[in-house]
C-alpha cells in the first residue's frame, strides 16, 4: 500500500464534502483507477484533469507514495 | 499572484515603471451581472494556489520569451466578489506598444484555460453554480 493526498476544489470539494483527504490505496494504480474509487457517479469526471504535485499529467499516470494529487474541474479563471 | 483582498489597478499600473519601456498595457478583468440570460449578483473564486503560482510564473516566463517583453504581472483575486469587482489585472511593459499587446492577450487566454481557478456564480433566481470554461 502507498499513501497519498487528494485535494478536492470546486463541485468536488462539495460532492466530497471536504477540502483534502489522505487515502492508502495498493501499489500500481492510476489517477483515474483512483478516480473511479472515489467518485462512481459518471457525471463528477466530466471534462477532468488530473495534477500530481502540481503538474497536469495524464490520467494513466501511475501514483507514488506521498503524491498529492489534484482532480482539477474546468477552470473558469479572469 | 493571488490575493483575497480588492485589486488595485491603478496602483500596479504605477509599479510598471521602467525607463526602457514606452509601452504599458494592461487587461482589467471585471466581475459582470449576467451570463448566459441569467442575472447575476456575485461570484466566488476558488483556487489551487501553489499550482495557480506556479502556472503564473510558467505563462510570465512563456510570455517574454514568445514576445521579447521586459515585464508582465498578474494578479487574480479569490473570495467573494461583487458586480464590477476586478478579479484579474495583468499588465505588460515593453519598448513598443506591439510586443506588450500580445504578451497581455497571450497570458489571459493562458490563464483561462490552464490556472486552477474556479467561479461559482450566485443569480437573482436559481441555484449558485459553478461555471464551466468550456461552455462559453
Amino acid at each position: 500500500m502507498i499513501q497519498i493526498k487528494v485535494l478536492y476544489f470546486a463541485h468536488l470539494r462539495e460532492k466530497r464534502g471536504r477540502g483534502e483527504e489522505i487515502l492508502q490505496i495498493q501499489k500500481g494504480y492510476s489517477a483515474g483507477n483512483l478516480l473511479d474509487e472515489i467518485f462512481k457517479d459518471p457525471i463528477s469526471k466530466h471534462h477532468l484533469r488530473v495534477a500530481i504535485n502540481n503538474e497536469y499529467l495524464g490520467m494513466d499516470t501511475i501514483l507514488s507514495n506521498g503524491d498529492e494529487v489534484v482532480f482539477v474541474p474546468p477552470v473558469a479563471g479572469g | 499572484m493571488i490575493t483575497q483582498q480588492p485589486i488595485q489597478p491603478a496602483l500596479l499600473e504605477q509599479e510598471m515603471q521602467d525607463s526602457t519601456c514606452g509601452a504599458v498595457v494592461a487587461f482589467v478583468g471585471k466581475v459582470r451581472n449576467h451570463h448566459q440570460g441569467k442575472k447575476v449578483t456575485s461570484l466566488t473564486y476558488e483556487a489551487h494556489i501553489p499550482m495557480v503560482q506556479k502556472i503564473f510564473n510558467e505563462i510570465i516566463m512563456e510570455a517574454k520569451e514568445k514576445f521579447g517583453v521586459r515585464d508582465v504581472r498578474v494578479v487574480h483575486r479569490v473570495g467573494d466578489l461583487n458586480i464590477g469587482d476586478v478579479a484579474v489585472w495583468i499588465g505588460a511593459q515593453s519598448a513598443h506598444r506591439k510586443e506588450a499587446f500580445q504578451a497581455c492577450e497571450y497570458t489571459i487566454n493562458e490563464l483561462k484555460s490552464r490556472a486552477p481557478i474556479w467561479k461559482k456564480e450566485h443569480y437573482q433566481e436559481g441555484e449558485a453554480q459553478w461555471v464551466s470554461c468550456h461552455q462559453h
